[in-house]
């Protein structure tokens, strides 16, 4: 070694010595993480549960639709769970994991997905919500609802691309932003390059999106207290079903809702929507530590239509991994993985569904406080950026109202 | 998912890890960890995603046929890790912003400050310098990535390393001196 690389290397090592202090590095894993790569997740115990769901000619959650099929995922996490809990005859004793899970109360939660979507059109994006004050579980599953003033902050994020050969809109491609907080209450929308396909086939459409390829920010203060938009729109974040029946009430819904409330019984002729109310149900009744064993057979017979295989792993530090694959019957989750990531003495941690849809998609829904980072939520910086287009709502309301003031007084 | 279905991809993935040969899987092994590193800063600390990315990791290995020698085996390890996570990105819409990104230039900046210079703890709060950092760092080679980690990060004494390695203190020395090397190689080289 010369001089100049001695002195070169003196100076690497201290600098690698400060680095080495202040960033962490990855985490390490567990002998059980290292053997799972190797296999599939190998259980204590392997639920296989093969039933002859044509002769029943059930057709439980065969749809298409986006929204119906994170539903049905997320159904059929819980049922996993349930399965999970009352088959085990492991250290996880059910009775304590339901305990928990009654007692669990809700800061807050995340929800990202990545490429869901079917049919030539696919949605990434996240919601993550703060509540001000903790919520009961079942709140988030019922038809109750939310109170909007519990809303401590709200962001969400979607980006929305169609493929070439999708046929109401061609290669189209949209990015939604909106933070709803008491500091900043705003939607921004831009779109992408529009495909030559697109302004070929709709010219009009192709003329209004080009007005938001630079961004259009819509400036919501002072319009959500004075026009309740809560109140009149309701904010429907749910997994599923369709707008409840009280959103007049200023409620939110958050997770599967539906308002069917079938009972607990099962009949192969009411059709989809009735199994999919019988599902939420349970969902409901199981978060709630109220699942009793009628249910639980309910839930099993469900599994054992929908022919779906469960694994549970143990994967260190009192961290149990359910495993639920072979959706085959429902076609956004045909190749699907949920998993179930559950601690012990803390409750279930996250939700992940895997190989969602055409495009390979992820769910991921994450209880406890989101990360707000505050400059996302911050309006500023679309304000600064020289290219967004700024519209303030309030005024164009403002505007309206005088407009039809004048007109009256014209009267 | 039918029996018969189910017998099938169990059998398909039963076949294949049969078929990882023996020094690949010892490699695997040896590695791991640090391929399991590869994929966790990636991700953007997605540890989830990083065990799946490591599962068909495995896979492919097991699935491919070609003969790769011994010493070889990580190199090529590494190589399927990178078209893997390059594939995932490249299959989804888009990257979360948390997600580090190789920024070249910045890395060859780095690459060169780290040797001219006492970094000023300012400097490596920012994001992006950790960012290429960890980047490069978990691009290492393993025997070198697990020396600078347990060196610099665990702060684990070269009289330990020595001892763990059955080599002496000089050699130590020696090993940590190539490693610091090839980090700013490979910084230089980031992308």
């Amino acid at each position: 070694m010369t001089d100049p690389d001695v002195k070169q290397d003196r100076l690497a090592d201290l600098n690698l010595k400060k680095i080495g202090r202040i960033i962490d590095p990855p985490a390490e894993t567990t002998q059980q993480q290292r053997a799972a790569w190797k296999r599939p997740p190998k259980s204590n115990r392997t639920l296989r549960l093969d039933a002859a769901r044509a002769a029943k000619g059930v057709s439980w959650m065969r749809r298409h639709r986006l929204v119906t099929a994170a539903g049905s995922a997320a159904a059929i996490v819980t049922i996993g769970v349930l399965v999970f809990l009352s088959t085990s005859p492991s250290r996880v004793e059910a009775a304590t994991i339901l305990a928990s899970l009654k007692q669990t109360s809700i800061k807050g939660l995340s929800v990202t997905f990545e490429n869901i979507g079917d049919e030539g059109a696919r949605v990434s994006g996240r919601v993550q919500i703060r509540f001000k004050q903790d919520i009961d579980p079942e709140d988030l599953i019922n038809g109750g609802g939310i109170a909007p003033s519990n809303l401590a902050a709200v962001y969400l994020s979607v980006d929305v691309k169609t493929d070439e050969d999708f046929d109401d809109l061609p290669g189209f491609e949209i990015t939604a932003e909106a933070a709803l907080s008491e500091a900043s209450q705003w939607v921004y929308l831009r779109t992408g390059d529009i495909s030559p396909k697109l302004l070929e086939e709709q010219p009009m459409v192709g003329v209004l999106l080009s007005m938001t390829r630079d961004g259009l920010l819509l400036d919501l203060e002072g319009t959500l207290e004075k026009d309740g938009l809560f109140g009149k729109h309701g904010l429907d974040l749910g997994l599923g079903g369709g707008p409840g029946p009280d959103q007049d009430q200023r409620e939110i819904t958050v997770g599967v809702s539906s308002k069917k409330r079938g009972g607990a019984h099962r009949d192969a002729d009411r059709g989809e929507d009735d199994e999919e109310g019988i599902a939420k149900k349970l969902l409901a009744d199981f978060l709630a530590g109220r699942a009793g064993a009628d249910q639980i057979q309910e839930l099993v017979e469900m599994i054992e239509d929908d022919d779906v295989d469960v694994n549970v792993t143990r994967t260190g530090d009192g961290l149990y991994v359910l495993r639920a694959t072979g959706f085959d019957d429902d076609d956004m989750l045909e190749n699907g993985v949920l998993e179930i990531h559950y601690r012990e003495n803390v409750g279930v941690e996250s939700l992940v569904v895997r190989h969602v849809g055409r495009y390979d998609g992820t769910i991921r829904l994450e209880l406890g406080v989101p990360d707000f980072d505050e400059d996302l939520l911050s309006i500023e910086r679309f304000e600064n950026d020289g290219k967004t287009r700024v519209f303030k709502v309030s005024d164009f309301t403002s505007l309206l109202e005088s407009l039809m003031g004048e007109a009256d007084d014209d009267k | 998912m039918s029996a018969s279905s189910a017998a099938t991809s169990v059998s398909v993935g039963v076949n294949a890890a049969a078929r990882v040969a023996s020094d690949i899987e010892a490699v695997f092994d040896r590695c791991g960890d640090g391929l399991y590193r590869y994929f966790v800063v990636r991700t953007g600390g997605d540890t989830h995603l990083a065990d799946d990315l490591m599962q068909q990791l495995w896979l492919q290995a097991g699935a491919c046929d070609t003969c790769v020698p011994t010493e070889r085996v990580e190199f090529w390890l590494r190589a399927i890790a990178k078209n893997l996570i390059r594939g995932h990105w490249r299959t989804n819409a888009r990257r979360p912003a948390h997600v580090p990104i190789a920024d070249p230039r910045l890395a060859a900046e780095l690459a060169e400050r780290l040797v001219s210079e006492e970094l000023p703890a300012e400097a490596l709060e920012q994001r992006e310098i950790r960012d290429q950092l960890l980047l490069a760092l978990t691009a290492l080679p393993n025997d070198e990535q697990v020396l600078l980690l347990e060196y610099y990060f665990h702060e684990v004494p070269q009289a330990e390393l020595g001892r763990r390695l059955g080599v002496g203190p000089r050699a130590v020395e020696g090993r940590l001196y190539r490693a610091r090397q090839t980090l700013r190689q490979v910084l230089e080289e980031l992308e």
